[in-house]
């Protein structure tokens, strides 16, 4: 079999075309938004919003039945941002640690959509889609609303970028400027939760957060710029995404598993890379008697 | 040390710039007190700062320098008393700039120095709107006045320590930043950086500056006025008047030595600490 009939091959199966363009559009919105998510130091946050969708997804279930897939949506992306502005309310008006209210939110939610999920009957097989994504049922109108939000998403991201920046990078400067911090921050938290919500699909929730952080750190280890890292995390989450539902094809492991292992095989070779680069450079500013930058 | 978020200010809703009133000081203090939870930082603090004046705020570790400053920023709230800064206080202003201490800035962060410099330039430009030809060219003209002019390709982590305050200064004149406040931006460079900082402050003459600081023989040397603070205002004035023996021993305890040499000056001997600190 040559390459192109390798590559060709999944391609007469229309679920595999959907899901190929499911997993492209997912990984490089969530690469965009995630370099974010890396800078802040939020990968808990994201790894605990995901989690913390279950009990909407399960209530969706309960009330409108399982065949009724267009409505969980709304259910997900309702507590999504009810958990999200909720952690960023919590973090800034209580006197317990951001990343202790977090967890407790994060487990408490799990726990209560396990809960619900287990009055549900089949609830094993709905739990394991949940956790692990299904991104081989992934419909058009799945198509068309990762579409939307994502394009929605990316217009955010591109219209506040310079204020995004400023407060991830200076939140002390950023009230000097008189930005609206407070308004910047929640309006990242709620593109974050929003990200989520349409992955799940594809990756699951419980790999969810690999998708957010892997590919941005990545492309963070290779770049020296904030667009640069977005972009560049957009491209090396997209060939993970490809490269995933194909080895997940001809391998027949589970797709969401194979595109986040082989994102994890690019940070691995990047830190590889990346570091050789660093002594490199270390080696060469000391032979020129240039004083070493501090790191 | 970053305040906790719960008493971080909130602005409101964008305001216009504050009007400036000419016949104001740069900055009026009165009564100010501070806290962080239960424990008060900073409490009745009082004076006037002229404008275009600058002014070393020094003191012992945890004597509320950092955050004096970032009351005066608006950063952190006031639990009681008043600022004025031209006259208005302090949440109307975007000419106020306020460096962070090394320590507080995530150097990993991957920006150059043109766009931390550009960062000081957001509050001019508002929402939505892209940086134009004329702030690229006030970003330029900043690095190329605090002399980075050939580092603003640079990741911000690659540039020395001295770099990186000169830096900050950059985005403080591109901010157009007519208040000026620099936390410890001498503390870990070596002479010859703290030398061209110090240079650098004096040549931004029409700002006025508050700079906390440790180290005492520069305070005397190059500023206008000192503030000795130990929680509460133990001295403000002009050097000569604040760095009196009997005041320092307040403020520093027996962490002190001081030496009189025969010009009647005083050498000091600042450890930064006082006794009954955790000293190095």
């Amino acid at each position: 079999m040559s390459v192109i009939d390798w590559l060709i091959a999944p391609l007469q199966y229309p679920f595999m075309v959907r899901a190929l363009a499911a997993s492209v559009l997912v990984s490089g919105l969530c690469a965009v938004v995630g370099a974010y998510v890396v800078l802040r130091s939020m990968a808990f946050l994201g790894d605990a919003l995901a989690h913390s969708v279950l009990p909407g997804i399960a209530a969706g279930l309960l009330i409108s039945g399982r065949g009724d897939r267009r409505s969980l949506l709304w259910w997900a992306l309702g507590t999504a941002i009810a958990v999200s502005l909720g952690i960023g309310w919590i973090g800034e008006r209580s006197r317990i640690r951001e990343d202790t209210a977090i967890g407790i939110v994060f487990a408490g939610m799990f726990a209560l959509g396990v809960a619900l999920l287990s009055t549900v009957r089949g609830f094993a097989v709905d739990l394991v889609h949940i956790l692990f994504g299904n991104v081989l049922g992934v419909s058009s109108w799945d198509l068309a609303v990762i579409g939307g939000f994502g394009a929605a998403a990316l217009l955010t991201v591109f219209l506040f970028y310079k204020e995004f920046l400023l407060v991830t990078f200076d939140p002390a400067l950023a009230s000097t400027l008189r930005i609206r911090a407070s308004f910047y921050r929640r309006l990242l938290l709620v593109l974050v939760a929003v990200v989520v919500v349409v992955s799940l699909q594809t990756v699951g929730l419980g790999l969810m957060l690999a998708m957010l952080i892997t590919p941005a750190t990545t492309a963070f280890l290779l770049t020296r710029r904030l667009p640069w890292m977005m972009g560049i995390g957009a491209i090396l989450g997209i060939v993970s995404g490809v490269l995933g539902l194909y080895l997940s094809f001809y391998w027949g492991i589970a797709s969401g598993a194979a595109i986040v292992l082989v994102a994890t095989g690019f940070f691995l070779v990047a830190l590889l890379v990346s570091r050789r680069r660093d002594v490199l450079r270390w080696r060469l500013k000391r032979r020129s008697g240039r004083p070493v930058a501090a790191e | 040390m970053i305040p906790p978020r719960s008493i971080m200010a909130r602005p409101g809703r964008r305001t216009t710039e504050a009007v400036h009133d000419p016949s104001a000081p740069a900055l009026r203090i009165r009564d100010l007190h501070v806290s962080y939870g239960e424990r008060l930082a900073l409490e009745a603090i009082t004076f006037d700062l002229p404008v275009g004046s600058r002014l070393a705020v020094v003191g012992p570790n945890g004597a509320g320098k950092s955050t004096l400053l970032k009351a005066v920023a608006g950063i952190v709230r006031c639990a009681d008393g008043s600022i004025a800064v031209h006259g208005v206080v302090p949440e109307g202003h975007t000419c106020i700039a306020y460096l962070p201490q090394r320590s507080e800035v995530d150097w990993r962060f991957p920006i150059t120095a043109f766009d931390a410099v550009m960062m000081g330039r957001i509050g001019r430009l508002g929402p939505l709107r892209r940086p134009k030809e004329r702030d690229r060219s006030v970003v330029r003209e900043a690095l190329a006045l605090v002399g980075l002019e050939d580092r603003g390709k640079r990741r911000i982590g690659e540039l020395s320590g001295g770099e990186q305050q000169r830096m900050f200064i950059a985005r403080a004149i591109a901010q157009e930043a007519e208040l000026v406040l620099f936390d410890e931006p001498l503390a870990g460079l070596d002479i010859s950086s703290r030398n061209e900082v110090l240079d650098l402050l004096a040549q931004l003459r029409k700002a006025t500056i508050l700079v906390a600081l440790h180290d005492l023989g520069i305070a005397a040397t190059h500023f206008d006025f000192v503030l000795l603070l130990r929680g509460r205002m133990l001295g403000f004035g002009r050097p000569v008047d604040v760095l009196q023996p009997e005041t320092l021993r307040e403020a520093y305890g027996g962490a002190l030595r001081m030496v009189s040499t025969e010009s009647g000056i005083l050498v000091v001997h600042d450890t930064a600490c006082t006794a009954e600190d955790r000293c190095p």
